[in-house]
């Protein structure tokens, strides 16, 4: 598959416009979608949010990842939202879709009788700017697999027994998963006094930044509002990017490489080298961003 | 070397015990016991206070059991396995749980077939029933060639391998035979019934005293564990990793032993990261002989098939052969005793608990089932992979067969361990401990003539354990806090507060370099598919190391290859 021609003068690339006008047909769109379905599980049954499939979607209708990452861009997305969403309706039931995260707060260890499940520390904790990012996350088992609970904004401030977890352990970390926006920025900048993260607990951002969603390629939304002032770790790119008002969802990175990036960040897993080339390189997660 | 068979039937027990290979076959009313070639301490059949037994004995308390059954009741130069018997006949399982050591025992009491396995499961037995008669063995390969044992392949048996790495219970990859568990005397009876009675279970009973106490209690149990784990006379081994629970054991044994102290470590080559600038490190703070072997990829290729032909269970663990061939350079060194750090873990609270603790802040289901499959989410082994790895026939032969998550379970609930933390630790002393490290200590130490002991693992270590509060164990985040507290004046600061590593074992450079063409040939054969277990597919995925979100398709690989080397040696059929 060959990638579009990108225009990076401006940041973004291709044709959204002409893209959204005319659109894939629906019966296109709607074979897209089961393809996208089957890419966003993939390995081994991964469970995605719409707003992934969605993103999936758009990969596979414009595969702007597939262009070098030196070429800093983001793409608008070449399916109109109210499309996908009426192409999902056609499709019924979708293998690996999350239902929407509930928004009520639960009570951490609700079901849990034992008496000392809060005696003991925490090293680690993720919070996300996202709630359903949050319960995708948890729904692939990653708070066991890195040992790492996972919260999302809605679920703040944390619960104070697990609060004191954090406190009760040596060098604890609070990671705050956030979209590449200026809303995402400003999560990063308040999560840890909106979480109520005890003091001495460091707070580290590994959100996408917009140079880093420029480089992996990702679709951007328009309309956000500019971050006033940018932060002050921006660059010229991406002060006039966010100044654009665009924004790039976590959920626009595959779910794969999301998993496999989050994991790698908070247990501080060092990169192999790639093996046998670029393509599959990407598919293991390896053109994900840095720590922030 | 030899390891012992026991029969319980109405006419001519002996007859099956001889027919099965054994020797030294003798009959005592409805029993019969007799021995079987291979690596193994056992001995017998041995006759006290009127009872007969075989068994496979090695007790560390023998001087206490003798006085506990009165001074000159048992003479002195009678073999621990004597001792033991004497222990039963006069005490019951009141003298079984007084013993301290490795044992696997059958006595002919009464009209009863009595089989013992001792606390922690050091050594292990099995049992069958074989038409209207009871067979026991501590060899499974005795009892596979035991006429009218069903000796078919146990799918149940196959899902739980694939799930723990090993079988965390009684069930065997045999059909009709089950391993004895630890702790436990079971009575076989001629009418076919059976009665289980246990001897020893961990209890809760935290003493909530300040930790300087608890952890010079633990000190004073720790060196008297290893003093006794010591041999009488002549040099000590200890395998030595580097980390804290070994690096102990080896600090007591310098300190406590009248002999040089020998340690032995491990590394796999200039290209792989491994742990012996810590041994090494440990072994100069105790003057310790030290002896490094490195083990390259060709060599585990070389012995893997006839590694694990030596497992009664198979045992997903790629230190396998590595293993082997420590206990072969140890061997070699005119040891016979050889002492190790397996335990620390499993009793005072290692690294895998924290996962756990984090699934029950996040737990959606109140059902009492889900912390169990929780639990064996965490081993990280194929239980998630079974969908896709089992072939359809497979997975239907299977559907209604009790889940893996079954032999967990009973521990994971509050009970005889109202903590959360303490039901962890003896979920994982009572099935990774028995039926993984142990057995696999003891079997491929006894291949070699060695006898491995932990001292880690002793009962009275245990005990205290359990007296310990739980967050003394698991203090913030920082693991066996209290045992290392116990012997922090033993050994280096950089040692005793290392965060844990474990062993880096180089799977997935083995399985592309010098195991890839038994890799390949063993799991894309025509006889692995004729068994119809695993799909071709899902395997020829992993080998191209795809398919997984994480890089685990070695260790996963290696499971599939270990069971499918274990069912060839066994020439199971399904």
């Amino acid at each position: 598959m060959t990638a579009p021609r990108p225009t990076p003068q401006d940041g973004t690339a291709g044709t959204a416009g002409a893209g959204e006008r005319a659109g894939p047909s629906g019966a296109l769109l709607d074979r897209a979608l089961r393809a996208a379905a089957r890419r966003a599980a993939e390995p081994g049954g991964i469970l995605f949010t719409e707003r992934q499939l969605y993103y999936e979607l758009c990969r596979g209708l414009r595969p702007w990842h597939l262009a070098p990452r030196r070429l800093r861009f983001t793409a608008r997305p070449p399916v109109r939202p109210a499309a996908f969403e009426a192409a999902l309706r056609r499709a019924g039931d979708v293998p690996g879709l999350l239902p929407p995260a509930p928004a009520a707060r639960r009570a951490p260890g609700r079901h849990t009788p034992e008496p000392d499940l809060f005696d003991y520390g925490l090293p680690r904790l993720l919070l996300c700017e996202s709630d359903e990012i949050a319960a995708m996350l948890r729904a692939n088992g990653l708070p066991m697999e890195s040992a790492c609970p996972v919260f999302g904004a809605a679920e703040l401030p944390l619960d104070a027994r697990v609060a004191g977890m954090l406190a009760h352990a040596e060098r604890a970390r609070v990671y705050v998963l956030h979209d590449a926006s200026p809303a995402g920025l400003a999560f990063a900048a308040r999560a840890a006094a909106e979480a109520g993260v005890p003091p001495g607990v460091a707070v580290v951002p590994i959100g996408l930044r917009p140079r880093q969603a420029g480089a992996l390629h990702l679709p951007h939304r328009t309309g956000e509002e500019p971050a006033a002032p940018p932060p002050a770790s921006s660059d010229a790119w991406e002060h006039r990017w966010l100044a654009r008002g665009r924004g790039v969802e976590v959920a626009a990175v595959r779910p794969a490489a999301l998993l496999r990036t989050v994991h790698r960040l908070v247990r501080g897993v060092r990169r192999a080298p790639p093996r046998a080339g670029r393509r599959q390189a990407r598919a293991s997660g390896f053109l994900t961003w840095p720590a922030a | 070397m030899a390891r012992w068979g026991a029969c319980l039937a109405a006419r001519d027990p002996a007859g099956p015990l001889g027919a099965a290979g054994a020797g030294s076959v003798r009959a005592v009313g409805r029993q019969a016991f007799g021995l079987f070639d291979g690596p193994g301490p056992a001995s017998g059949p041995f006759e006290a206070a009127g009872l007969t037994a075989v068994g496979e004995v090695t007790l560390f308390n023998a001087d206490r059991l003798r006085a506990l059954l009165g001074q000159g009741a048992v003479p002195q130069d009678r073999t621990d396995g004597e001792l033991l018997l004497h222990a039963y006949a006069k005490l019951g399982t009141a003298g079984l749980a007084a013993a301290e050591g490795m044992f696997a025992l059958a006595v002919a009491d009464g009209d009863e077939l009595v089989l013992i396995r001792d606390h922690v499961g050091a050594r292990t037995l099995f049992w069958a029933r074989a038409g209207d008669a009871f067979a026991a063995s501590t060899s499974l390969r005795a009892l596979r060639r035991w006429p009218g044992v069903d000796a078919g392949l146990h799918l149940p048996a196959v899902r739980s391998f694939l799930t723990f790495a090993y079988l965390p219970g009684r069930e065997t990859l045999l059909r009709g035979v089950r391993e004895a568990l630890p702790g436990r005397c079971l009575r076989l009876r001629a009418d076919g019934s059976t009665a289980e009675e246990t001897f020893w279970e961990p209890a809760e009973d935290v003493a909530d005293l300040p930790p300087s106490e608890h952890a010079a209690a633990l000190r004073a149990l720790l060196e008297d564990a290893t003093a006794r784990r010591l041999p009488a006379a002549g040099p000590a081994a200890v395998l030595l990793s580097g980390g804290v629970d070994s690096s102990l054991v080896t600090a007591l044994a310098a300190r406590l032993h009248d002999a040089p102290v020998h340690t032995y470590s491990i590394a796999f080559g200039p290209d792989t990261q491994d742990e012996l600038g810590y041994s090494g490190l440990v072994a100069a703070h105790c003057r310790t002989g030290h002896r490094v072997l490195t083990v390259p990829g060709s060599a585990v290729a070389a012995r893997l098939p006839e590694t694990v032909a030596l497992l009664d269970s198979p045992v997903g663990d790629p230190l396998t052969v590595p293993n082997l061939l420590l206990a072969e350079a140890v061997a070699a060194d005119g040891m016979r005793v050889v002492l190790n750090g397996e335990g620390g873990d499993p009793v005072f609270g290692g690294p895998k608990n924290l996962p756990m603790l984090i699934h029950e802040l996040h737990r959606d289901d109140p059902s009492p089932g889900a912390r169990a499959r929780a639990y064996i989410d965490s081993y990280r082994k194929c239980h998630g992979d079974l969908p896709v790895l089992l072939t359809p026939d497979t997975l239907a032969a299977l559907d209604g067969a009790p889940p893996p998550a079954d032999a967990v379970a009973p521990y994971l609930r509050p009970g005889r361990m109202t903590g959360l933390l303490n039901q962890l630790l003896h979920a994982n002393l009572r099935t990774k401990g028995a039926h993984h490290i142990l057995t696999k200590v003891e079997r491929i130490t006894a291949a070699t003539g060695l006898e491995g002991r932990a001292p880690l693992f002793d009962r009275a270590v245990v005990d205290h354990a359990f007296r310990v509060p739980p967050g003394q164990k698991l203090a913030g985040t920082a693991e066996k806090w209290i045992l290392k507290e116990a012997v922090r004046d033993l050994l280096p600061a950089t040692v005793v507060d290392r965060p844990k590593s474990g062993m880096r074992v180089p799977v997935q450079q083995w399985l592309n370099g010098p195991l890839r063409d038994l890799g390949h040939d063993l799991l894309l054969s025509r006889a692995a598919r004729a068994r119809g277990l695993f799909r071709p597919d899902t395997v020829r995925t992993w080998l191209r190391g795809r398919g997984t979100l994480l890089p685990r398709q070695g260790g996963k690989l290696w499971l599939v290859l270990t069971l499918e080397l274990w069912l060839r040696s066994f020439d199971i059929e399904p």
